[in-house]
């Protein structure tokens, strides 16, 4: 039967069809600067239209080409449990993932391939930060793509020939074995739209939204704005009052706009927990679905702005190796969500429901009196600096506005020392709360899923008996490390002992 | 239960080598910049002043990495490998004690630059899933004994498991 299975499988296929204007359309880009010089050329009057079909023409017949190209020597096959893909128009390449190396298996779809009703596949593999370590077929259909999941994810925990039988029959009555495993396991939790609206209006992410769309207006629209709306509007004549409305008006407007798009992307967000999975699905024109392995899973972190603070709502993310954040910052990156929205008091339920391994807390141990010179003189220090080069070399309006950034930067670092605070508990869970850029954060970490950790302290910080922690996990960008500033030094002591324990998971 | 071997130190001649190298690279790069100064200088007609300034600053700057920081850094470096996890002490201004469990390291790298190998001196990486720690400049021989202690250590403790 294996035999068959495998000869069955080795003809090589290629995506359907419809991913020739996928490819075509990634390739757009390298259109752009002809794009340019046409409509520059278009402006001046200087293009006629003979060149301009040409052009057109040539463009579009070069682009889809290279698309079709790329699709004709795109292709894949599955043998031996192992997914291999084949490509390159002018240098050959081959790729393979063997169903052990996998770490995930996600299926995205957005307008336009659900129009087309095909979708995309991903295979990862725990090769951190190398793109070339997954593999992604464009457009396959949803029945290929299922079929292709479940051959790759049987072998991913197969134990012998007696499993991979039983799953090939399985895999026949599939629809069966989906429904009853849902209604046995799964429990479910979807974003309500209030919580939407509340996510799209209050995060941070819409200011993010707002600034490059303000200097993408401003850098790109400059010459054109002044010459065509700004003289409509005949701007010179009008009154300051009327112009600091408009201006309030555009904020408003992108405000608006901002929290659209937020909300396109984190629409009828959904969290489901399986056996050893979350399954998430998110977003609106494109439908994405993520499997976090529970395995995988590092760190919670729950993050509260000051305008969800308003509202009592905060964001939980997760830090896994396949998922959500990494890097050294305490900076979210867009997809870490584990949900968006959710009221403060339903925290601790979600947690048991959907992360049962990690226990909210409020009550925490506080850094030392001590230490409120660590936290704020440097930030002092840093803000005397910006102002003075400001004062000195700044555009004449700004000078000595720049001065309110002084008493901004010792509040934040002495919200920061306020809310710093750590707790251990049960032996097995670290938690550790930051308060920075106008956010809370607090991270729940595993002591078994603690990588490494470092003690690290100034000598200033030694004559005061203090110190700064930093322990790492894995996260999906190689590394994520978290902070503990200025804490007493027996503090920091008692950690490392307390992580250098083995804990019985380990 | 754990016998407590001392840290170990980058020996002497190791740091004098590593000084060295570390002086010939930062030696060029400020040779480099100031050339590059004093042709724009005279070019551009700016002041010479700019100049003179770079240069006594770089000078300076040259003379306390090489006398001062690099000599010192070296001094700082300890090492220690146990039963359970590895301990690496380093820093002149910021110490930093770093702490990693024998069970979480994944790889043990050795590698060489031209300049390190005309030295004979040799960089030990130590990888984890969550980036990889470095030992610098270490004699051939030292890296060597380290390197295969890290990895009976580790094996063994893949064993209790």
């Amino acid at each position: 039967m294996k035999t068959f299975n495998d000869i069955d499988l080795v003809q090589k296929q290629r995506l359907q069809p419809i991913a020739i204007l996928f490819f075509s359309i990634s390739y757009i880009r390298f259109l752009v600067p002809i794009a340019i010089y046409t409509v520059v050329n278009i402006l001046d009057g200087s293009l006629n239209g003979l060149w301009l079909s040409l052009i057109v023409t040539i463009s579009l017949v070069s682009i889809i080409g290279i698309g079709f190209l790329k699709w004709f020597r795109y292709q894949y096959y599955m043998m031996n449990h192992t997914i291999y893909v084949e490509q390159g128009v002018f240098v050959r390449k081959q790729s393979f993932i063997s169903n052990d190396r996998i770490h995930s298996i996600d299926t995205s779809t957005n307008v336009l391939q659900k129009w087309c009703n095909v979708t995309q596949l991903q295979v990862e593999t725990a090769g951190v930060g190398d793109k070339n370590a997954n593999i992604v077929l464009h457009a396959i259909t949803v029945e290929e793509a299922e079929r292709i999941q479940q051959l790759l994810h049987k072998n991913m925990q197969n134990n012998g020939s007696h499993t991979v039988v039983d799953n090939e029959m399985k895999e026949e009555m599939n629809p069966i074995t989906v429904s009853t495993n849902e209604k046995k396991n799964v429990s479910e939790r979807s974003m309500t739209w209030s919580e939407s609206l509340l996510h799209a209006a209050t995060s941070s992410k819409v200011f993010i939204v707002i600034i490059v769309v303000v200097s993408f207006l401003y850098r790109v629209m400059d010459d054109f704005l002044s010459h065509t709306v700004f003289k409509w509007l005949n701007i010179e004549h009008l009154s300051t009052s009327v112009v600091v409305v408009l201006f309030i008006g555009l904020f408003v407007v992108l405000w608006m706009l901002a929290s659209l798009f937020l909300l396109a992307l984190e629409y009828k967000f959904t969290i489901k927990i399986t056996d050893d999975a979350l399954k998430v699905e998110k977003g609106l024109l494109e439908r994405k679905k993520i499997t976090i392995p529970l395995k995988s899973i590092q760190a919670i972190r729950i993050s509260e702005s000051v305008l969800q603070k308003i509202f009592g709502l905060v964001s939980i993310h997760v830090i896994s190796t396949t998922y959500g954040e990494g890097g050294d910052s305490n900076e979210s990156v867009a997809s870490s969500y584990l949900f968006p929205a959710l009221k403060k008091k339903e925290v601790l339920s979600f947690l048991k429901q959907f992360a049962p391994e990690y226990h909210d807390t409020n009550e925490w141990n506080r850094v030392e009196g001590k230490a409120l010179r660590f936290f704020v003189v440097p930030y002092l220090i840093m803000s005397l600096v910006i102002c003075m080069g400001i004062i000195l070399f700044g555009p004449h309006i700004w000078k000595w506005f720049s001065v309110v950034i002084i008493p901004l930067f010792v509040l934040s670092s002495w919200l920061d020392y306020k809310h710093t605070g750590w707790k251990i508990e049960n032996d097995q869970q670290l938690s550790l709360q930051r308060y920075n850029l106008l956010t809370k954060n607090k991270v729940l970490i595993c002591k078994h899923k603690v990588q490494w950790n470092s003690m690290l302290q100034t000598p200033m910080q030694a004559k005061k008996q203090l110190a700064s922690f930093r322990i790492a996990v894995t996260s999906n960008k190689k590394k994520k490390a978290f902070l503990l500033k200025h804490v007493d030094e027996n503090v920091v002591q008692e950690m490392r002992g307390w992580l250098s324990k083995k804990g019985e998971n380990n | 239960m754990e016998q407590q071997q001392p840290m170990k130190k980058i020996d002497k001649k190791s740091v004098r080598k590593a000084a060295l190298t570390a002086s010939w690279f930062s030696f060029f790069i400020t040779m480099i910049v100031c050339a590059a100064l004093l042709v724009v200088s005279i070019r551009f007609d700016w002041p010479l002043w700019i100049f003179y300034m770079v240069t006594i600053a770089s000078v300076l700057g040259f003379t306390f990495e090489i006398f001062i920081y690099t000599p010192q850094h070296y001094r700082n470096w300890r090492y220690g490998i146990f039963e359970d996890r590895m301990e690496l002490v380093s820093g002149v201004f910021l110490r930093k004690v770093t702490t990693i469990p024998i069970h979480r390291i994944q790889h043990v790298d050795q590698k060489q630059g031209p300049i390190s190998r005309r030295f004979g001196l040799t960089t030990i990486t130590v990888a984890t899933a969550a980036g990889s720690h470095e030992i610098p400049d270490l004699e051939e021989e030292t890296a060597k004994e380290l390197l295969e202690e890290i990895i009976t250590i580790a094996r063994l403790t893949n064993e209790d498991i």
